[in-house]
């Protein structure tokens, strides 16, 4: 159970910090709404799933929020890239890039061997 | 860097909840309210729009717990909860929660007293800078604490400036000085101390200066040292009194300074309220023991190093004096803290274990307690299994209603103990150092809080782990089948070895407590050699020029006596230098043409008047005892002891033999003529009661040399000693204003000879009263354990002996057969624990007197006496079962 949250959790966190640093600052629903997108509506998630991630993530200090108005006049809850949180992004997908690369390479020797 | 940072928001993260709630609960608000209104603009109905929105969202609370665990520790909060629990289910059960809590209490209480005074006595250093080094000087075989000096030993000591610096002479014995300089004639309690004696120990000089080496030479003119508490009482705390005289008995001293009186120096008597020079010839060769020495280890010495240094030294002084020291005998040293407290190290030793047993069974009281509470829980907690509480969650939360319980214990013990302990010192004559005069040294610091701190927890997993363990083992599926009824047979087991643990504790210390008792007694039973009944003494201070020499001191003597004995009522009355349990004194003796053993260190010597043998029925065997014509002029005579007959003539009749006593030893018993033995008196416990008859000297007062009655009773006190034919309570203001009238001086320290053993007792009687206490506390405690096991088994089995009585049984055996069930236990505790008592009385025998450690009558008593107490806690729940009503019993179910 727990393992399982915490890889959904390090994926969560990348594609919330990679979307936040591409649009500014959004609001939950904005984010979820961004990821459901950028999959391709591949990736459908509970919204409510998102809330905790960000949580951490403002509480390890690579975003920040604070309370505005949205496009429809709601009031919100905004987050924010932080410097930090930038150079986390970057790490992030760095150690993805690497990850995928190995997975990658992985699946195609079995290709071949098979 | 980021987890700290995490952990630090989380930490946060704990404070102000209702607020982080409510910001939650906005923001998923209005994450909701823009998922619908994207429904509708897709053309939902606000219904179907509202329940998409859900749909995407996922479980709101779902979120919002995994949200919170995020934002908090759930460690500390779930902790929190526990707590918050365990608080409400005490209150909940009050009976139960009160009984446990004063049970600890108890057991923590009495524990934190004993420790207090350990910790007050033994633990903390004494107030005094560098007190390791300060120590005191014996003489003695290996392991003596006999301090005793004289003139000669102490020129030695100084001598031995290698290792030790400050070297100290210092009369222990309370005396004191008239002070004449008033209008009525004042006592001050006075102290004989040399030059250094200030230094060695640390006092503080508030004005003036200590005495110089030169003033504490013979002949050297006289000063003296005022202590602050008389400055300020007597001279208002004027400065001035700094080189102006003072008269005292009649002299006038100059007041060279006045000084502050460490604490410390009051485990040495009375704290003294004026100082005087010991003024002692450095060349003096006198061998006459009558003070003390201390002195501080030189700096870069150890105490090992000293103590060679002074072992090997023996054998100079020894070649210089020979005869002096015994071939056993050495020179020494001990911490001088030793010297103060170190003696009650065995009773405080056994006073602690016993509560730490008292402890224990508190301990197990209780766990049986949460057993028991643990059995009628089974419901609660099989249901909080059912829905996915994991068991060492269960434990925690168990286990933290224990803790609450222990530190709530330890709380109210503190306070008890604390309390206790105070009020039992105010309340004892036992005088033990470093408490002051009624305990209120004895104070709460560090060490005491955080010990009961410490044993507050150790019992809360004594008590509280065991049986949170065993409660929490519960197998779900029996749970459910059977709706949590019953108990586990494992269960009721560990109750019975709980019991049967607290049964052979309470043996063990009801053994303890026995054997002090019985030693108490006989202590108070044996023969002492003198009589008590109506038999008082008081004292009165002989100084003055007048009483420089025998003659006038026994004319005062006489004329006090004459007049005592003319009262009605009075049966007889005599005066002496000590009298019995007071202080004793002791010389070298010799029998001209009658050689002593080698091995004779010498006998008590004892100066007493006329009268004397009477006044405490002390038979005189044979001969004759004192009397009015055994003046100075008369020829010298002795009585001695049964025992010193026995030692040193076996079978010879000493009768008519010449004796000299002290001769040569000092320059104040040169004039000690040889005495004749006139007489031989019974033995006489003087020296403590639990201590054999030593030999005695018995010499007529009106015969010691004058300079020795000039130098010694001169500025001392006379006992008189007088019995009457009845109480003498009621007389004593009669004899009181009589002698006052005699002898012109005042009389003081009114006391009944039964006072003076009962207070020459007083220690042993303190530990006997804890002893006691424990004991019937460890009784109480094991019978009230057995109680409510044996309530409880007979409540588990109701059904089963309502069946069994329904079905025809007798309802005697029904009862017959729960009294076995647990007297069973009460015997096999009865049995382990005389087992371990027999193992472990050991240990009391320093204690014992005229008892055996293993004294059959208390394996036999003590036993017999928790058997029927065990009985009686059986009795009750076993007749309760035989009065099942097997309707009422089976409708129960």
């Amino acid at each position: 159970m727990k393992d399982k949250s915490d890889v959904w959790q390090g994926t969560l966190s990348l594609m919330v910090l990679k979307t936040l640093d591409l649009l500014g600052p959004q609001h939950g629903y904005g984010i979820a709404r961004r990821i459901e997108q950028t999959s391709g509506e591949l990736l459908s998630i509970n919204h409510g799933t998102l809330y905790p991630v960000l949580l951490k993530l403002e509480q390890e200090g690579s975003i920040a929020s604070e309370w505005g108005v949205s496009d429809n006049n709601r009031k919100a809850k905004f987050y924010r890239i932080t410097r930090s949180g930038k150079k986390e992004l970057a790490a992030e997908e760095r150690e993805w890039q690497r990850a995928t690369e190995i997975i990658a390479r992985f699946s195609k020797s079995g290709d071949q061997s098979i | 860097m980021k987890t700290l940072r995490r952990t630090w928001k989380r930490l946060l993260g704990l404070t102000g909840k209702p607020r982080r709630e409510r910001e939650l609960a906005d923001e998923i608000a209005s994450h909701l309210e823009m998922l619908i209104e994207e429904n509708i603009r897709a053309g939902m109905t606000p219904e179907q729009a509202e329940r998409a929105a859900r749909l995407t969202f996922g479980g709101i609370e779902a979120a919002k717990e995994s949200y919170r665990d995020q934002r908090g520790l759930p460690f500390i909060e779930s902790s929190l909860a526990d707590l918050r629990y365990a608080l409400r289910s005490l209150r909940k059960n009050k009976g139960y929660a009160l009984t446990a809590l004063l049970v600890l209490a108890l057991g923590i209480g009495s524990t934190t007293a004993i420790f207090s005074v350990v910790n007050q006595l033994l633990l903390k250093p004494l107030p005094i800078s560098d007190p390791d080094r300060l120590v005191a000087l014996v003489q003695g075989p290996e392991g003596s604490r006999n301090m005793t000096a004289s003139p000669a030993l102490f020129a030695h000591w100084r001598a031995q400036s290698s290792v030790l610096t400050d070297v100290s002479a210092f009369v222990a014995d309370d005396t004191v000085m008239n002070y004449t300089g008033a209008e009525l004639v004042e006592q001050w309690r006075t102290q004989r101390a040399s030059a250094d004696f200030f230094g060695c120990v640390g006092f503080h000089v508030l004005y003036g200066r200590t005495f110089t080496q030169d003033e504490d030479l013979p002949n050297a003119a006289r000063v003296v040292v005022l202590d602050e508490g008389l400055w300020r009482r007597r001279f208002s705390s004027d400065s001035s009194i700094v080189g102006k005289t003072v008269s005292l008995n009649g002299t006038p001293n100059t007041v060279v300074g006045v000084v502050a009186t460490p604490p410390f120096v009051r485990e040495f008597g009375a704290p003294p309220e004026v100082y005087v020079p010991m003024r002692l010839d450095p060349a003096s060769q006198d061998l006459g023991s009558y003070f003390e020495v201390i002195a501080r280890v030189k700096p870069r010495v150890t105490f090992a190093q000293a103590k060679a240094r002074l072992h090997a030294s023996a054998d100079q002084y020894r070649a210089k004096y020979p005869g002096i020291l015994g071939p056993q005998d050495t020179l020494s040293l001990i911490p001088v803290g030793e010297l103060v407290t170190g003696y009650l190290r065995p009773v405080l030793g056994v006073l602690l274990g016993a509560v730490g047993l008292v402890l224990l069974i508190a301990c197990a009281n209780v766990a049986n307690l949460m057993l028991v509470r643990g059995a009628s829980r089974r419901r609660e907690i099989g249901i909080r299994a059912a829905i996915g509480a994991s068991r060492s969650r269960i434990v925690r939360q168990l286990f933290c209603e224990s803790a609450l319980l222990a530190l709530a214990g330890g709380g109210l013990g503190l306070w008890l103990g604390y309390g206790g302990i105070r009020a039992l010192l105010a309340a004892s004559d036992a005088g033990f150092p470093l408490v002051g005069d009624s305990g209120e040294a004895v104070l709460l610091d560090w060490r005491v809080a955080g010990f009961v701190l410490l044993i507050s927890l150790l019992a809360a997993v004594l008590f509280g782990l065991f049986p949170a363990l065993s409660s929490s083992r519960i197998e779900l599926n029996t749970f459910l089948k059977d709706g949590g009824q019953g108990a586990g047979w494992r269960k009721s087991r560990a109750r019975a070895a709980l019991v049967v643990l607290e049964v052979s504790l309470s043996v063990v210390l009801l053994v303890g407590s026995a054997l002090l008792i019985r030693s108490f007694v006989a202590l108070y039973r044996v023969n002492r050699g003198f009589e008590t009944k109506n038999v008082m003494t008081m004292q009165t201070l002989m100084g003055g020029p007048k009483y420089a020499a025998s003659a006038g001191l026994a004319d005062t003597i006489r004329i006090g006596l004459d007049r005592l004995r003319a009262i009605p009522g009075v049966a007889a009355a005599s005066a002496g230098e000590q009298i019995p349990l007071q202080g004793v004194s002791s010389l070298p003796f010799d029998t001209p043409g009658n050689p002593r053993p080698a091995e004779s260190q010498g006998a008590g010597w004892a100066i007493i008047s006329p009268g004397y043998f009477d006044v405490f029925k002390i038979p005189v065997k044979r001969g004759r005892e004192f009397n009015d014509r055994d003046i100075g002029s008369a020829p010298a005579v002795a009585v001695i002891n049964e025992t010193m007959a026995k030692l040193f003539w076996k079978g010879h009749d000493p009768l008519g033999d010449r004796i000299s006593i002290g001769r040569g030893i000092m320059q104040e018993l040169k004039d000690e003529p040889v005495r004749e033995i006139v007489g031989i008196a019974g033995d006489v416990r003087d020296a403590g009661l639990q201590n054999t008859p030593r030999p005695v000297m018995y010499v007529p007062q009106a015969q010691v040399p004058d300079a020795f009655a000039a130098n010694f009773f001169h500025d001392d006190f006379m006992k008189w000693v007088v019995r009457t034919r009845d109480q003498p309570g009621k007389l004593a203001p009669v004899i009181q204003k009589q002698l006052q009238q005699a002898t012109g001086l005042p009389v003081s320290d009114f006391m009944t000879m039964d006072q003076v053993v009962a207070q020459s007792l007083s220690e042993q009687r303190f530990s006997l009263l804890l002893m006691t206490v424990f004991g019937g506390a460890a009784l109480l405690l094991a019978a009230m354990g057995l109680y409510g096991l044996m309530a409880y088994t007979v409540e588990q089995r109701r059904r089963e002996l309502g069946i069994r009585l329904a079905l025809g049984a007798d309802a005697r055996r029904v009862r017959n057969m729960v009294v076995r069930q647990g007297m069973r236990m009460a015997l096999a505790g009865v049995l382990i624990g005389i087992a371990a008592s027999f193992a472990l009385a050991r240990t009391l025998e320093s204690l014992l007197f005229a008892v055996k450690a293993r004294d059959p009558l208390v394996f036999v008593a003590v036993p017999v006496l928790l058997a029927a107490v065990a009985f009686f806690a059986v009795w009750f729940p076993a007749v309760r079962s035989s009065r099942v009503d097997p309707v009422e019993a089976l409708r129960y179910e």
